[in-house]
């Protein structure tokens, strides 16, 4: 589904992920954790095909990456940009025109349910729900392939249970290959099959998480905590 | 065609706050025109005002669609889009050019309605022909002017966020754009000068005899329409305008 | 969302609770379980690993799955009581172990029920 092969990426000469592989399987749930500035951003970049290697190839669904990857992987990134003007149906209807895969009935129920007013401006919007508005027009998608950057970062627990909620209701959990990227573990260690861990640019270890309970008896959050020690 | 109309709608709702203001200094220049028309007694001033800011508009295009690049700049996330770059900086030229064509159309409004009003009797610095039979060509020289500045606008901004991956270079990106435009203007100079070009400038050459002698064209020589100098400058916009759009296709990041 | 325990699997610990409404007579025989995606939005678990659980509950044939209907609590009784006696001996296992860890002879894990039951009144 998903195949990262020797991948290195620089900025400003510092590495921010040196020599990565991994590969993701279709329709598992990954958790990509580690510290900040660990590499997880920039990789999840280089797979939407926004950020580009220098060195090594990411494929998707057997596709070299590319910009308009975007097609077949949707991306939510930890940025709290917006078109100050738009409303929340501006941005629904604009997303709708750019992604053959939108789905428009999905987006509406996801609107309703994470309890957002379409006709409110975006800049009127609180922090939180423009998190909740974010996941919404990435899950109102069917690609095969959703990113998550930080989806839960600076909201409040109301907010990132209704993102958990969410995720579980609308993703179509045999087609769609889900890949969050977070420093939070808690809040979706129950969600994931995976964990990928990565550390300065370096993929520590990639685990199961029954498995991790099974052989380890460990959770991923007290695995996290030896491994990042 | 569905991508396209809604990046085009998005873009004019970006811009919009921009048309706007726009319209609105433009009404300010009408009421300031009209004062001192009428502090100072000269039934000229309106005219001139509009006039100058209808050749002004060379550089609402560029303004216009530097704002909206800006904008989308700021996070670069907008190139999270499955269509082509083509699309993408078409839809803002789009765009950029409605707004422009309706504010272009109000200053010719102005300036038509000045004219009508106004007795325009002594040889206004050669300026009564242009207004009263040369004004289209005055608004398609200044259209594909601000076209063809757009066009290198796209090329100098595209460069300036692929230059941000490059780590000796990122610092000084502003200096690298100014090295890159003073090569370029050289060369091109050096090329204007040489035989060759001399030659088929010259084979090129229509003399204006319909429009007489007031027609200035975008290389500056009076009385001549020059289509080699045309062609060469759409050549090399269209150009300019894919290089741009190759840059932003392969080294723009988010 | 509930709480797991971190040393046991949590498609097992969802197979446990499971089974212990069925033992208390919370869900029903032949009553039907909720979907894959239901049961996981409001465990706030993992499709797959649901999924895992009913496999399980399956191969212990808690439940059967009828194609196109959804999976349904047996209605075989044996099962049932089976399962019952399961849990019991297992907790009874568990009470037994952590008494002789302690030290505690037969005899007075005995009495110590009985008087615990007597004061509680088993409740």
């Amino acid at each position: 589904m998903i195949k990262v092969e020797e991948v290195s990426k620089k900025y400003g000469g510092e590495a921010a992920v040196e020599g990565i592989s991994f590969s993701l399987e279709k329709g598992k749930i990954y958790g990509f954790i580690g510290p900040n500035g660990s590499g997880k951003s920039t990789t999840l970049k280089m797979i939407a095909g926004l950020v580009f290697p220098a060195s090594g190839s990411i494929t998707v669904n057997g596709k070299k990456v590319e910009r308009k990857i975007a097609k077949e992987v949707a991306y939510l990134s930890e940025l709290d940009f917006f078109y100050p003007t738009f409303t929340v149906k501006d941005m629904i209807a604009f997303s709708a025109t750019q992604f053959p895969d939108f789905n428009m009935d999905r987006a509406n129920e996801l609107l309703a349910f994470m309890k957002l007013d379409p006709k409110k401006k975006l800049k009127q919007l609180s922090k939180g729900n423009r998190g909740r508005l974010k996941l919404v027009l990435t899950l109102a998608r069917t690609a095969p392939v959703l990113l998550l950057d930080e989806p839960f970062s600076g909201l409040d627990p109301m907010v990132r249970e209704s993102i958990v909620k969410g995720l579980l209701s609308y993703i179509d959990f045999n087609e769609q290959t889900v890949v969050i990227a977070t420093h939070e573990i808690d809040e979706i260690e129950m969600l994931l099959d995976e964990v990928i861990a990565i550390q300065n640019g370096q993929i520590v270890a990639v685990e199961n998480v029954e498995e991790l309970r099974e052989s380890k008896g460990l959770s991923v959050l007290e695995w996290m905590k030896k491994i990042f020690a | 065609m569905l991508a396209f109309k809604g990046l085009y709608l998005k873009d004019l709702k970006i811009s919009k706050g921009n048309f706007l203001i726009g319209m609105g200094l433009l009404f300010l220049i009408v009421v300031f025109a009209y004062g001192l028309r009428g502090y100072f007694g000269e039934p000229l001033v309106p005219l001139i005002f509009f006039f100058a800011i209808l050749v002004l508009h060379v550089l609402y295009l560029p303004v216009i669609l530097f704002t909206s690049l800006q904008l989308e700049g700021q996070s670069q996330l907008w190139l999270h889009n499955p269509n082509g770059g083509i699309k993408l900086f078409l839809s803002k030229l789009g765009a950029a050019l409605t707004y422009y064509s309706a504010s272009l159309l109000a200053t010719f409004l102005l300036l038509q309605f000045a004219i009508s009003t106004t007795e325009i009797s002594e040889d206004l610095y050669g300026m009564t022909e242009v207004l009263n039979n040369h004004l289209l060509l005055v608004i398609g020289g200044v259209t594909l002017t601000g076209i063809y500045i757009s066009v290198w606008l796209l090329f100098y901004w595209t460069l300036y966020h692929s230059l941000k991956g490059i780590p000796f270079l990122s610092r000084i990106r502003w200096l690298v754009l100014l090295v890159v435009w003073i090569v370029i203007s050289t060369v091109s100079n050096y090329l204007a000068e040489t035989k060759v070009f001399e030659v088929i400038q010259e084979k090129g050459t229509v003399q204006l005899n319909i429009f007489s002698s007031q027609f200035v064209d975008m290389t500056g020589t009076v009385g001549q329409i020059n289509l080699v100098s045309i062609a060469l400058h759409v050549v090399t916009a269209i150009a300019v305008f894919l290089i741009s759009v190759l840059l932003l296709e392969r080294k723009v990041e988010v | 969302m509930e709480d797991f325990q971190a040393s046991k699997p949590i498609y097992m610990q969802i197979v446990d609770k499971i089974s212990h409404q069925i033992v208390r007579g919370d869900i029903k025989p032949g009553e039907k379980l909720p979907s894959v995606r239901e049961m996981a939005i409001k465990t706030g678990v993992n499709p797959n690993t649901i999924q895992r659980t009913y496999s399980e509950m399956e191969r212990m044939e808690i439940v059967e799955s009828r194609r196109g209907q959804g999976t349904f609590v047996t209605e075989v009784n044996e099962v049932i009581v089976d399962l019952k006696e399961k849990l019991q001996t297992d907790m009874i296992a568990a009470f037994v172990h952590n008494m002789k860890e302690l030290g505690f002879t037969q005899e007075e894990m005995l009495k110590g029920l009985q008087n615990y039951i007597d004061r509680e009144g088993g409740k």
